[in-house]
């Protein structure tokens, strides 16, 4: 050290350029503003499109960096470029300690009121929605969803992409509630009554490898699939093709199914959806992107994973996509707790055989909370899932046993033994990026 | 390294010269926290005094000030570290005006300060957030230089945007 100090001087050295890219770091600040000269400050001016860049892509969400692509032509030049929307992204990926911002999320709870035993009506003006953490697309108010549901049930979610029908549910819309954006389908084949089930379900059309939740602009298929009548039949609607097929399902299966409070689920382009009615022996997988006439192609039966002494009823299953992958919870009330087991459901490598893998197992308290029921879990977040205790929705973080009020259903829930049937929820998971438009899928 | 025969355990000094001739004695441990004294650092024959003809003294020494505390609390990092690094970084960026922001993150740009520079953007991007069109404008004083049309056109193809 005291060698160095004496040679100091005469080999003293200056960094001009500490690394490459910096180069127009200091070009820029000597020459000013006169790049970009249409802005006067010399703040965000002066800086390199380098650092503004980084400054953009820190912008909490793609609504608002969209917004700053109006501020002046430099900033529209960066945002409206996909380097912007890949470094968006990743900033996304590395700063978080769970997905949970990854992908914005919305859970749309509704009102399903039972008109008789088959068959169920959903009262329009009795929705929710839960989309705290997807502040990234919906900042300021996120009440634009329901609104443009108003007077529309909804049926089925996949994606980012509903499936509602009109009130006289004879027409069907796939919709972006995002772009406030609905597709007609045309009408399915004659002999489509008593639809029991509505599915829908995306698949992305080319084998894009890029990782979860980094697709931009993604270009994707989808299916919509009616379960009807006793004689069971399956209409499926292909949005490239823009027409129906029908596709009858023989026996074992009945498909006595109970949709009220469980619509049919969407992973990954399969149709899930508990099979029974009121009780439960297993859960149907569907996969209508299996173009076939054998319906057991199409078709595979899951035992649910519960013992004998469990008991199958509905109110105390929920079952839904957790990270792309199936879910499925069983709720006991045991004394003032409620006992909570969640499975997943797997693919064996080698015959691909279905199997359930027991995940998570806790204990549920609230005080003064009677009725507990589990109504959804969160998309993209393992360890949280959304609980109904008495007529309050509550957010549930597993790990923490921390419940979080959400808000209580307006004009109050019906209050028969029968009221925590009656929701349903659906999930939607929005892209990072800007939604997909409807028309792009049609025309795609 | 043409390292020389000292045992000793104190840590290395290094001088930095700023524009303006202000000089700073600092740890290397603390100076290495920047990508670009780290470069020239591993080098071999580096120098311990480093001109920075970039960056002015008092920014130099706002740069070395955050500098300091990251590199003590790299030496034993437990999550409540963690957590009076978070405090202090919030501290340290709360009531920087738009001029000091400025060459801050010149500075830490120049210096490849990483951390910095997300700390610094971080706070820009807050700066940002919650703001309408016009605000932005206003705040930074930047003018629309968008031909008449244009801005409605853009508007116009990402609706949903700004309803």
């Amino acid at each position: 050290m005291v060698d160095r100090g004496r040679t100091q001087p005469s080999k003293r050295r200056t960094t001009t350029q500490p690394n490459k890219r910096r180069n127009t770091a200091i070009e820029t600040e000597k020459s000013g503003p006169s790049s970009s000269s249409s802005c006067a400050s010399k703040f965000l001016a002066n800086i390199t499109d380098d650092i503004l860049l980084e400054i953009l892509v820190r912008l909490p969400n793609c609504r608002l960096a969209i917004q700053c692509g109006l501020v002046c032509k430099r900033w529209h030049s960066l945002i409206y470029n996909s380097e912007y929307i890949q470094k968006f992204i990743q900033v996304r990926q590395n700063n978080l300690d769970y997905n949970s911002l990854l992908m914005p999320y919305t859970i749309l709870f509704q009102r399903a009121s039972y008109v008789s035993k088959e068959s169920c009506y959903f009262d329009s003006q009795h929705r929710q929605l839960v989309s705290n953490e997807s502040s990234s697309l919906h900042e300021t108010q996120s009440s634009g969803y329901i609104d443009f549901l108003d007077g529309l049930f909804v049926k089925a979610s996949s994606n980012e992409l509903l499936l509602v029908s009109d009130q006289r549910m004879s027409n069907l819309y796939v919709c972006n509630p995002i772009l406030r954006q609905r597709f007609r389908l045309s009408d399915p084949p004659p002999g489509a009554f008593g639809v029991n089930g509505y599915g829908l379900a995306c698949q992305a059309k080319s084998c894009n490898a890029h990782l979860r939740g980094t697709n931009i602009n993604v270009q994707y298929r989808y299916k919509v699939v009616l379960i009807c009548g006793l004689n069971v039949t399956a209409r499926i609607f292909c949005s490239e093709t823009g027409n129906w097929r029908t596709l009858n399902i023989p026996s074992p299966w009945k498909f006595t199914i109970d949709f009220g409070c469980h619509p049919i689920a969407s992973n990954s382009g399969v149709l899930y959806w508990l099979d029974g009615q009121r009780k439960f022996d297993g859960v149907v997988a569907f996969d209508p992107f299996k173009d076939t006439e054998d319906a057991t192609e199409v078709c595979r039966f899951i035992k649910l994973p519960l013992g004998k002494r469990d008991s199958h009823y509905v109110d105390r299953l929920c079952f839904g996509s957790c990270l792309g992958r199936l879910r499925l919870s069983h709720l006991c009330k045991r004394n003032v707790f409620f006992d909570v087991k969640v499975w997943e459901l797997g693919y064996d490598d080698d015959d691909g055989f279905p199997f359930w893998i027991l995940v998570r197992k806790f204990s549920l308290k609230r005080e003064n909370t009677n009725m507990m029921t589990v109504l959804a879990f969160h998309p993209n977040n393992e360890d949280v899932i959304f609980v109904l205790c008495d007529h309050q929705f509550c957010r549930y973080e597993i790990g923490k046993r921390k419940f979080e009020e959400l808000g209580k259903w307006p004009n109050g829930m019906i209050t028969d033994r029968y009221s925590s049937l009656v929701v349903s929820t659906y999930s939607l998971v929005h892209p990072s990026w800007a939604p997909t438009s409807i028309r792009a899928l049609q025309s795609s | 390294m043409s390292s020389s025969s000292t045992t000793t355990t104190t840590t290395r000094l290094l001088m930095l010269k700023a524009s303006d001739g202000v000089t700073f004695e600092v740890e290397e441990a603390v100076a290495t926290k920047l990508g670009a004294i780290n470069n020239m650092v591993e080098e071999e024959g580096s120098e311990d005094l480093i001109c920075l003809p970039n960056v002015n003294g008092k920014f130099l020494g706002m740069v070395l000030e955050w500098c300091k505390k990251h590199a003590n609390n790299n030496t034993n990092s437990d999550k409540g570290n963690d957590e009076v690094n978070k405090w202090w970084d919030k501290e340290f960026v709360m009531d920087l005006d738009q001029n000091t922001l400025y060459h801050l993150l010149m500075a830490a740009d120049y210096l490849s300060g990483t951390e910095l520079v997300d700390l610094l953007t971080e706070k820009v991007a807050s700066m940002i957030r919650g703001k309408k069109v016009e605000e932005i404008r206003e705040t930074f004083k930047i003018k629309s230089d968008f031909l008449p049309g244009q801005e409605e056109e853009i508007r116009k193809k990402n609706s949903w945007a700004f309803e």
